[in-house]
């Protein structure tokens, strides 16, 4: 199975920090370079943490009107502090608000699966799949939709998080053994 | 063996105890209650982490633990594909302050004017607080 290159490139360092001093400057729009470049796997994020889209939307506008705030105090990286903003915003939501399953929007991503069996298969999929995940403890679902979802490294996983690799590697092992012990019996 | 030990009327009424108590949300709990029934071997999540190829994985009974993980990636493609809804990126630019963030300077970093009056100020405390301790070491016992 294949995971995605992390998105945040570190070489856009430079460039988010440049952009920061703009937006301190009074240049309130250069904010949105900013929130462009972050939003797409933050959102992953949050709405693999929350199982929900307008959970996962209002975390995502709370975080970075915070981030805009609060913007004078950031230090070295700002993909790494805005989505501890973003993570501990999920978390925080997970702690107050107990929901099992909030299914979200389709993707426009065109189908593609050929039959309506097919579609109704990947519905289901997606549903057991929602279901299980938000089954697991927070930490481990964390881990896992780092991992596979948005295609982290461990190593760049543990910077984030403040842990060791060995850890996440822990977490991210048993998230899978959990999930495969939920869902096997259908999907083996 | 195990079994035998928790198979007498003891062991069922702890049972009955741990069954009365209500259960917790297993979202509350850092890591889950028992281990869980599926154990994934090494080769599948070295694959899994990209370290190994999927040849190696699928050596002996483990293929089917190849083939449901390949069955989640179709879901986890697409949630990989996600983006955030159109709309989202204007209504967050909407929703900050139309004020420049604040720039909070640490007192130590700040510039410090000294005024006439700020200085007669400060020499008057800086005089007075030496007379106080010339005082109280003068009326120490020797």
């Amino acid at each position: 199975m294949r995971t995605t290159e992390p998105e945040l490139l570190v070489d856009q360092d430079d460039s988010d920090q440049r952009i920061i001093h703009r937006v301190l400057a009074g240049d309130r729009d250069e904010f949105t370079v900013l929130i462009t470049r972050y939003s797409d796997p933050l959102y992953r994020h949050a709405l693999c943490m929350t199982g929900s889209p307008d959970v996962a939307e209002d975390i995502l506008q709370l975080s970075f009107i915070k981030a805009y705030q609060h913007l004078a105090e950031v230090r070295g990286r700002f993909d790494a502090w805005v989505f501890r903003i973003v993570a501990n915003g999920c978390k925080d939501w997970l702690k107050n608000i107990r929901r099992s399953h909030l299914s979200y929007d389709e993707d426009d991503q065109p189908s593609g699966y050929a039959t309506p069996e097919e579609e109704l298969d990947r519905t289901e999929l997606r549903s057991d799949l929602d279901v299980a995940l938000s089954s697991l403890p927070p930490s481990l679902r964390e881990a896992f939709v780092m991992k596979h979802v948005e295609g982290r490294s461990y190593e760049e996983m543990a910077d984030l998080l403040g842990t060791t690799v060995g850890a996440l590697k822990m977490r991210v092992h048993r998230a899978r053994e959990a999930l495969q012990a939920l869902l096997e019996e259908k999907y083996a | 063996m195990f079994d035998d030990l928790h198979s007498d009327a003891l062991g069922e009424s702890r049972k009955r105890d741990r069954s009365s108590k209500p259960e917790r949300a297993l979202s509350d709990r850092e890591v889950p209650l028992g281990p869980p029934s599926t154990t994934i071997p090494q080769a599948v999540h070295a694959w899994l982490d990209g370290s190994t190829p999927e040849r190696d994985a699928r050596r002996g009974a483990w293929s089917k633990d190849v083939d449901f993980w390949k069955r989640m990636d179709d879901d986890l493609a697409r949630r990989r594909r996600m983006r955030t809804p159109a709309h989202l990126n204007a209504q967050i630019m909407n929703a900050i302050p139309l004020h420049a963030p604040q720039v909070i300077t640490p007192w130590w970093r700040r510039e410090f004017v000294v005024t006439p009056s700020s200085a007669i100020v400060a020499m008057a405390t800086l005089a007075a607080a030496s007379a106080v301790a010339t005082a109280l070491i003068l009326r120490m016992p020797h």
